[in-house]
C-alpha cells in the first residue's frame, strides 16, 4: 500500500508536468492550427537556461524569469516559420509536423555540441531542495511537490485565462469555428501569435517545474518526452484540452506504478502499447478530436 | 438613385476562383437607411459577392468602398469593426459556447455598450434570453438563424449583409426572420439581403439587383421588378 500510495504521488506529479505539456501542444493545435513537436524542445532549452542561471545567481525570481524568457522567445521565434508554411497554397497542417520535426532536430544537435560539452547537466541540491516527508517507504521529494502544486496552479489559471476572458474566447472562438471568428471580427493573426507567448509562458513554467522534479537535463530528453506528449493528445484525442488534462495524469500514474511494480524500463512499452491500442479501437481518442 | 454619400459603393468587382470568373464587373451601392436585396439562382455568384465585401475572398479587379473610405483588400477583422457584419448562411454560429457567449464575441468590439446592446437583442428575440445560458449547439434551427443575426448586431453595425436567411427553415420561421429584417430596417438598420427565395425578397425590400452567372443582370425598385415579365418568368414562377 505504502508503495502504492508512493508511486501515485510521484506519477501525479509526473503526470502534471505531461498536462502541461499537452496543453501548450493542444492549444498550438487549436488556435495557431499547426502540430508543434518541437515544443519539449522548447523546454528543454529553457532548463538549460535554468541551469546556466543557477550559476551565476542563487536568485531563484531571477532564474525563473530567465527559463520563462527563453521559452516565450523561442516559441516566438517560431512563429513567422509557421505562418510562412501554412500559407503556402494547398499545403496541410501535416507539413507544419514536419517542419516542427526539423526544428526539434536542430535543436537536440545543438543541444548535444554545444550546451555544457553534450554532457547531461545536473540541477544543485539548492534547486531542488531534499525530501519534504518520508515516513517508511513514503517519501516526498519538494521537486514532486513543486511539480504537482506548480502544475496545478499552472492549469488553473490557464482554463481561467481559456474560459474567463476576451482573450480565451477568441481562443476558443477560433479552435471551434475559424470562419465566424473572422466574421465576428476577431482578429486572427494577433491572437495566433498570442497563443504562441501564452504557450510559451506554460513551456517556461513547465521546464522549471519539470527540472524541479528530474533534477537533470541532456540533449535527448525533448524527443523523449515530445513522443509521449504526442501520444497523450493522441489518445485523448487531438486537440482536446479536457481529454489532454485527465489522460497526462493517468499516463504519469501509470508510468510511476509501472516503476514501482514492474521495472522502470517497461514503463515506455506500457505508455506506447495503450496508445496503439487506442489508435486501433478508437481512433478519434478517448474523449474525441476537436480538429 | 444613389446618394452623393452612399453607405457602400462597388465599382466594378471582378472575383475569380482560379480559371472560373465568378464575379464579373459588378457595380452596386446602397444608401444609408436602405433594404436592398439580392437575388438570383444558386451559383449566380451571391454568397461570392458577399464574402469579397467582408474581404473573404481574393479580389481581382475593382474597389469597394464603406462609408466613403476604400476597403477593399482590408483585413476582415478591421472591415468588421468599421461597422460591417456578415449573417453567414447556414446559421454559423460557436455550437460548443452559451447562447451568451456566442454575443458576447459578437461585442467584443463595442463592450462598453454591451448590457445595453444585449437587452435590445432580447427585445427582438425573446427566445435567445431564454436560452442565454444554454450550449448554443441545442438550438433549434430557426433559433440558431435568430442566435447568428444577434451575433452579429451585437457590434451596433451600420450596414448588415445576410446570406440566405431562409435556408433549411420552415415556412412560419421564415416569416418571423423577415419580419424581424423589415423591423430592423425601420429603426434605421441598413440591409442588403441576398435570398433565393425571390418573392419574399423583393417584397420586404425597396431596392433589387438580379445577379445571373456572376453578373447584375437587372436592378431597380423591387416594385417594378416585381412587375417586370422577365423576371415573374425567370423567379416567381410566372408564365
Amino acid at each position: 500500500m505504502e508503495i502504492f500510495i508512493a508511486q501515485l504521488i510521484s506519477g501525479l506529479s509526473l503526470g502534471s508536468i505531461y498536462v502541461l505539456l499537452v496543453t501548450g501542444f493542444n492549444l498550438m493545435l487549436l488556435v495557431a492550427k499547426i502540430i508543434q513537436f518541437a515544443y519539449p524542445q522548447i523546454v528543454v532549452i529553457s532548463m538549460y537556461t535554468c541551469w546556466w542561471a543557477l550559476k551565476i545567481t542563487s536568485n531563484k525570481l531571477l532564474i525563473i524569469i530567465a527559463g520563462i524568457t527563453v521559452s516565450v522567445a523561442l516559441s516566438l521565434l517560431s512563429e513567422p516559420i509557421f505562418r510562412k508554411i501554412s500559407s503556402i497554397k494547398d499545403v496541410d497542417i501535416n507539413a507544419t509536423f514536419i517542419a516542427s520535426m526539423g526544428i526539434a532536430m536542430i535543436m537536440m544537435d545543438v543541444m548535444s555540441h554545444s550546451f555544457n560539452y553534450g554532457f547531461p547537466v545536473a540541477f544543485p541540491p539548492k534547486w531542488i531542495g531534499g525530501n519534504i516527508l518520508s515516513f517508511g517507504l513514503i517519501t516526498i521529494s519538494k521537486g514532486q511537490l513543486f511539480a504537482l502544486v506548480g502544475g496545478v496552479i499552472a492549469v488553473s489559471v490557464f482554463f481561467y485565462l481559456l474560459y474567463r476572458t476576451n482573450q480565451g474566447r477568441f481562443f476558443r472562438a477560433i479552435a471551434e469555428n475559424r470562419l465566424a471568428a473572422e466574421l465576428v471580427g476577431i482578429p486572427i493573426t494577433k491572437t495566433s501569435i498570442f497563443s504562441y507567448f501564452i504557450v510559451g509562458i506554460l513551456g517556461g513554467f513547465s521546464a522549471i517545474l519539470f527540472s524541479m522534479l528530474i533534477g537533470s537535463a541532456s540533449p535527448w530528453l525533448g524527443e523523449f518526452v515530445a513522443l509521449k506528449m504526442l501520444a497523450v493528445s493522441i489518445v485523448a484525442g487531438l486537440g482536446n484540452l479536457h481529454g489532454g488534462l485527465v489522460c497526462g495524469l493517468l499516463l504519469g500514474i501509470i508510468e510511476a506504478i509501472a516503476v514501482g511494480y514492474i521495472s522502470g524500463s517497461w514503463s515506455n512499452v506500457i505508455a506506447f502499447v495503450i496508445m496503439l491500442a487506442v489508435i486501433l479501437i478508437k481512433p478519434e481518442g478517448l474523449f474525441g478530436t476537436k480538429i | 438613385m444613389e446618394k452623393k454619400n452612399s453607405i457602400l459603393k462597388i465599382e466594378n468587382l471582378s472575383v475569380s476562383y482560379g480559371p472560373i470568373k465568378a464575379l464579373k464587373n459588378i457595380d452596386l451601392y446602397i444608401n444609408e437607411g436602405e433594404f436592398v436585396s439580392l437575388i438570383g439562382a444558386n451559383g449566380a455568384g451571391k454568397t461570392t459577392l458577399l464574402k469579397a465585401v467582408l474581404g473573404i475572398n481574393t479580389i481581382e479587379r475593382g474597389n469597394i468602398f464603406f462609408l466613403g473610405k476604400d476597403i477593399t483588400r482590408k483585413p476582415t477583422n478591421v472591415i468588421v469593426s468599421s461597422g460591417l457584419s456578415l449573417i453567414p448562411e447556414g446559421h454559423i454560429i460557436f455550437s460548443s459556447m452559451s447562447v451568451l457567449e456566442n454575443l458576447q464575441l459578437g461585442a467584443y468590439q463595442s463592450l462598453a455598450t454591451f448590457k445595453e446592446n444585449l437587452e435590445k437583442i432580447f427585445e427582438y428575440f425573446p427566445i435567445l434570453q431564454k436560452r442565454s445560458n444554454q450550449i448554443a449547439g441545442t438550438l433549434s434551427g430557426g433559433e440558431q438563424q435568430m442566435l447568428s443575426m444577434g451575433r452579429a448586431l451585437m457590434s451596433k453595425p451600420k450596414l448588415i449583409l445576410v446570406d440566405e436567411p431562409s435556408l433549411g427553415l420552415a415556412p412560419k420561421i421564415v416569416l418571423d426572420i423577415f419580419n424581424i429584417l423589415i423591423e430592423l430596417n425601420k429603426e434605421g438598420y441598413t440591409i442588403l439581403l441576398s435570398e433565393q427565395n425571390a418573392k419574399k425578397a423583393l417584397e420586404s425590400s425597396s431596392r433589387c439587383y438580379v445577379m445571373k452567372t456572376g453578373e447584375i443582370a437587372m436592378s431597380g425598385p423591387s416594385l417594378d421588378l416585381m412587375n417586370n415579365p422577365q423576371i415573374q418568368q425567370a423567379y416567381l414562377g410566372g408564365c
